[in-house]
């Protein structure tokens, strides 16, 4: 009896001492497991949600700007049948491989392009539009660096380098220009002062023996603040540029709306074009997302002197598509006006005084509050004073 | 006899591993911080200071990430000042602790490393943009590591 209960204990010691240590082990590995898990999954969330959306904002960003300046310097927009396809194209190509098809008379082919002999990449033909042989850098084509290191390829190689080098999470992605799917937009989602773009991407991602294969459709959705509006560029012929930069305006006066034209800003209409459209010269309203701003004869002062569409011979409204264009109708209300307190007609001091035969037609002197203070500010009515101080 | 078999028994038996994890979580949660939480959440009058006078221009940012736009901009001195004021003031001074920014000592206290028994590092990829007009910075490996 008694030897029994010794070897009772002695197994029960045994199963003690063995029992606990392989729950550990087995716990440790998963553990582990998890741990690796964890790791993966927190590299693709950041992928994810914040390097893929900002690497398409900051490729789409710049290309725009760079697009901006093509327009500029050619001196036109993208014409012909195909204009549409070919301007996506081109902006495609920008963010994706920071290349593009470029017109400029100054520039050569690419190097294996058989120098001299070859000629320029025509950017209004579809099919050199889609030859990447005839493509050189945006850079290059624009003698910049818009674009440096900021084509979705290249942060994409940069991340692989990172990932796969120093935080030994190998990850791959499919940066083939045909197997990317982007989509450029505006819309109420976006509002007029931002643009959006989607882009499909496959990528692979693995740590041990687990991996992530991925096809992944971000969205990225970003300010326009700070890029040429071609507009100006192409209505001036280069003379003249403005910026997008919107107003913070909501309840307009007399001097919110003298420093609006001053500061040369933008504000929401819907008659007017939206920033997509003016990469295309479309001069069409868009309910979502037309923009507007003036014309300031003070900054541009050569604009009344023609050749560029001028106030010498017809009066137009100061309105950027208005005077620009001819879809603006002045008759509708019957009236185009000058507005007291902004406009002067002294051409001797049309230097030193703002603003130069500043005029507005009926429709935007309702939609700037400027006929609502008893036709105060608009001349023709009877005049008031300024208020003081002023502006 | 019994007392013997009792002894050998309360002595086989391994610490249960929820309290030998403990300064490994710790350590975790620690290190992890750094690399979590936002600039605007944190109250150091440092990390205010810096917002005011617009050194930092994304509250968003983490600490981790701040100090990687600095380092990014060449400022190294910049950075190591946000980690030494703002993240000292988190992490407690019995452990030691560095932050290594693309294989660069950015800041370091405490022990050396190689008398510690536990090493915990969280390591992340730093990247952003700075101003409204797309200038990406990054990407580049963050590192904090943490040991007692």
């Amino acid at each position: 009896m008694f030897f029994t209960a010794i070897v009772v204990m002695i197994v029960t010691l045994v199963v003690l001492v063995f029992s606990p240590q392989q729950q550990l082990g087995f716990q440790d590995e998963a553990d582990a497991l998890k741990a690796r898990a964890n790791a993966l999954n927190d590299h693709i969330q950041t992928l994810r949600g914040e390097y893929l959306p900002q690497t398409i904002f900051v490729a789409a960003y710049n290309s725009f700007y760079a697009m901006s300046e093509y327009i500029r310097l050619k001196g036109s927009y993208y014409s012909g049948v195909d204009a549409s396809y070919n301007f996506n194209y081109t902006l495609k190509e920008m963010m994706i491989n920071g290349t593009m098809c470029c017109d400029l008379s100054t520039k050569k082919p690419p190097a294996d392009c058989d120098g001299e002999t070859c000629p320029n990449c025509n950017s209004d033909n579809k099919n050199q539009i889609e030859d990447p042989t005839k493509h050189i850098p945006v850079d290059t084509c624009l003698d910049s660096t818009q674009m440096a290191g900021k084509s979705v390829t290249e942060r994409l190689d940069q991340f692989e380098a990172v990932a796969t080098n120093s935080l030994h999470i190998p990850t791959k992605f499919h940066k083939k220009f045909g197997e990317m799917r982007t989509l450029i937009f505006q819309s109420n989602a976006t509002g007029p002062f931002q643009v959006g773009v989607n882009l499909t991407i496959n990528y692979s991602a693995s740590l041990g023996d687990m991996m992530v294969n991925n096809s992944e459709n971000i969205n990225s959705i970003f300010t326009i603040e700070g890029i040429p509006d071609p507009l100006y560029a192409i209505s001036t012929e280069r003379l003249y540029s403005n910026q997008f930069r919107k107003t913070d305006v909501t309840g307009w006066k007399i001097t919110s709306f003298y420093r609006h034209v001053d500061q040369r800003l933008y504000a929401y209409n819907p008659n007017a074009s939206s920033f997509l459209m003016r990469f295309q010269g479309i001069d069409k309203e868009s309910e979502c997302c037309g923009v507007e701003s003036f014309i300031n004869p003070f900054v541009m002062s050569t604009i009344n002197d023609g050749p560029v569409p001028s106030a010498t011979d017809v009066e137009k409204s100061y309105v950027d598509w208005c005077f620009f264009g001819d879809r603006c109708t002045l008759d509708e209300f019957g009236a185009l006006w000058n507005v007291t307190c902004i406009t002067h007609h002294d051409e001797f001091q049309k230097n030193s005084l703002k603003f130069y035969k500043f005029a507005i037609e009926s429709q935007h002197a309702v939609y700037y509050n400027l006929t609502n203070q008893p036709d105060k500010y608009l001349a023709g009515a009877e005049q008031e004073p300024c208020p003081v101080p002023f502006p | 006899m019994l007392l013997v078999i009792g002894l050998l028994i309360a002595f086989a038996i391994p610490l249960t591993s929820s309290y030998a994890k403990q300064p490994v979580i710790l350590s975790q949660s620690y290190a992890n911080a750094l690399t979590l939480i936002k600039l605007k959440d944190l109250s150091s009058p440092y990390v205010q200071q810096l917002i005011r006078d617009r050194t930092i221009t994304n509250q968003d940012n983490t600490l981790l990430q701040q100090a990687g736009e600095f380092y990014s901009a060449g400022s190294d001195a910049q950075a190591t000042a946000l980690i030494e004021n703002a993240a000292s003031g988190i992490i407690p001074l019995q452990y030691s602790f560095e932050v290594v920014i693309d294989n660069k000592r950015i800041y370091a206290r405490g022990s050396k490393q190689e008398q510690s028994q536990l090493l915990i590092a969280s390591r992340k990829i730093l990247f952003g943009v700075t101003g409204k007009s797309g200038n990406p910075w990054g990407p580049i490996l963050g590192e904090v590591r943490i040991w007692e």
